[in-house]
């Protein structure tokens, strides 16, 4: 595949993985919260961009996937390398996206990059999409107390 | 039952991973072998062959955008063709089957 060289850890970042988050207000709280750390983080250029991107999306259909799981995702030219974030909150809290809304605790942030070229990331953010429907993953996010623990619990199902 | 798949999203990501995953799942704990052919931001993955589509007994179209080479399925009887949208699929798997 060539693509061996990205690993998950490149694109999951540490600095993005929140474990303890209190819960938000709603998804508005959330967009603007997320925006934020992905700025700061340099995963985007500009979070007001990045914030109207994940917008967007919402515009289109549901994120909001049940099981306590939500996953917004941002696609712009802001973007300026791929990245996940995991947010985990302490409770959940009512998430409404499009005609669906339902509690949530656990939220994969997804930014996505503007430029078809690069499918070593994309491939990982499609590999970890695919892990979300899986009952191992779910019980491994809701767990995990660690970056590392996260990892290799991803790295054990990878197996 | 041999159930064939077409999954499609919008940021061509997300639901269509997650769709094709949500397919394949209830396949499996269903006794039912499948492919599932995703048609995402990495191009077409894991396409339908027209021997797959001729020994089908489910066509299954999960997408919210346009279907490429949709024309591979003319033939397919009409009454084994399902259609969702991927976020049905992926919240309620077993709607493919009923």
């Amino acid at each position: 595949m060539g693509d061996q060289e990205i690993k998950i850890r490149d694109v999951l970042l540490k600095e993005l993985m929140i474990i303890d988050a209190e819960p938000f207000k709603d998804k508005e709280e959330l967009f603007l919260y997320i925006s934020e750390k992905f700025e700061e983080t340099g995963i985007v250029s500009d979070k007001v961009a990045f914030k109207q991107s994940l917008d967007s999306r919402e515009s289109l259909g549901p994120t909001y996937m049940g099981e306590f799981i939500a996953i917004p995702h941002g696609k712009c030219k802001e973007v300026i390398k791929p990245g996940v974030g995991f947010i985990r909150c302490k409770d959940s809290f009512i998430y409404r996206s499009g005609e669906e809304e339902g509690p949530v605790k656990y939220i994969f942030v997804l930014a996505i990059i503007d430029n078809q070229a690069d499918n070593s990331h994309l491939r990982i953010l499609a590999t970890l999409s695919g892990y979300l429907v899986r009952e191992e993953f779910v019980e491994l996010i809701a767990n995990a107390q660690s970056y590392e623990e996260l990892l290799n619990g991803i790295d054990q199902l990878e197996k | 039952m041999f159930i064939i798949a077409i999954t499609s999203c919008a940021t061509g990501i997300a639901h269509s991973y997650m769709s094709a995953e949500a397919i394949k799942k209830v396949c499996k704990k269903n006794g039912h072998s499948c492919k599932v052919e995703i048609q995402g931001a990495l191009g077409i993955e894991n396409m339908l062959s027209a021997k797959d589509i001729a020994g089908a007994d489910l066509l299954v179209f999960a997408n919210d955008v346009g279907i490429t080479k949709v024309e591979r399925f003319k033939d397919f009887p009409k009454d084994k063709i399902r259609q969702f949208s991927p976020h049905e699929v992926i919240k309620k798997p077993e709607i493919i089957l009923q």
